[in-house]
């Protein structure tokens, strides 16, 4: 299933050396235009322009159908005090999640409380670098032998910490899986 | 499907404001200092920035810069992303 992602989250994830989890977990990856204007190091744009050579990267036109979920979404982010400020380009790809009924990658505390609390979105699914990573252990893409050390490689090349009673509460349900030994 | 947001809405606000303070403490220990304190004023004011919210974005918009651009600066300055 396509899987659409935020900027932040694209850039991130293009340091990772093992990148190409992403497209062999999802297939297709659906952004906005605003990547585009945000790249500018080495890494994500040769991970970028390498999706797009392989069509594996997608550019949805922000049209007032979008718009407009976005109006709303902001609307609701502003009135509610327990979600912290949403940023455009967040806004845009819970939006895109919402029309196109597919799950979103985001990092951001805002979006991911938006889409916890915003009735509408109840369905989507918000997904981090840990729950893909944890996603692409479960579905065999990493070996059961890695799934410790692919957290620490993600770590080490994007910067990236995940807090540490998350990543427990992770590994311990790949634990009780059988998928991490 | 894994409905991983459905474990978020269960947390109460005080889980979230936990959370948030946590990362906030892990990106001020980590930070390097001397680099951030070496940066022109608007550049500096967006890693401070960054330290106490963790928005990419919205830091480098006030930076000037790319997202890319900040991200590449946020880890000169050694601030972690803690998501």
């Amino acid at each position: 299933m396509p899987v659409v992602a935020d900027t932040c989250f694209i850039i991130d994830w293009s340091r990772f050396r093992r990148r190409d989890i992403l497209v062999r977990l999802f297939g297709k990856i659906i952004v906005t235009q605003y990547i585009i204007n945000e790249i500018k190091s080495d890494y994500a744009i040769e991970y970028v322009s390498s999706l797009i050579a392989s069509d594996k990267l997608y550019i949805y036109p922000i049209t007032s159908s979008v718009e407009r979920v976005v109006m709303d979404l902001m609307s609701y982010a502003i009135r509610d005090p327990r979600i912290p400020r949403v940023d455009e380009p967040e806004l845009y790809a819970l939006a895109l999640g919402f029309i196109l009924d597919l799950p979103v990658l985001t990092e951001n505390r805002g979006a991911r409380r938006l889409a916890s609390l915003h009735p509408t979105l109840a369905r989507l699914e918000v997904l981090g670098a840990i729950e893909v990573l944890e996603k692409a252990i479960i579905e065999g893409i990493v070996d059961v032998d890695e799934c410790t050390s692919i957290f620490d490689e993600y770590t080490i090349d994007t910067k990236h910490m995940f807090p540490r009673k998350r990543l427990n509460r992770v590994l311990e349900n790949l634990r009780n899986k059988g998928y991490c030994r | 499907m894994v409905k991983q947001v459905v474990r978020e809405a269960s947390k109460p606000l005080r889980d979230w404001e936990r959370e948030d303070r946590e990362a906030r403490e892990i990106r001020r220990k980590y930070a390097n200092w001397d680099f951030i304190n070496k940066q022109p004023p608007k550049i500096r004011a967006a890693l401070i920035l960054y330290i106490e919210t963790g928005d990419l974005w919205i830091c480098s918009r006030i930076a000037g810069l790319t997202v890319d651009e900040f991200n590449e600066l946020r880890i000169k300055a050694n601030i972690p992303n803690v998501a």
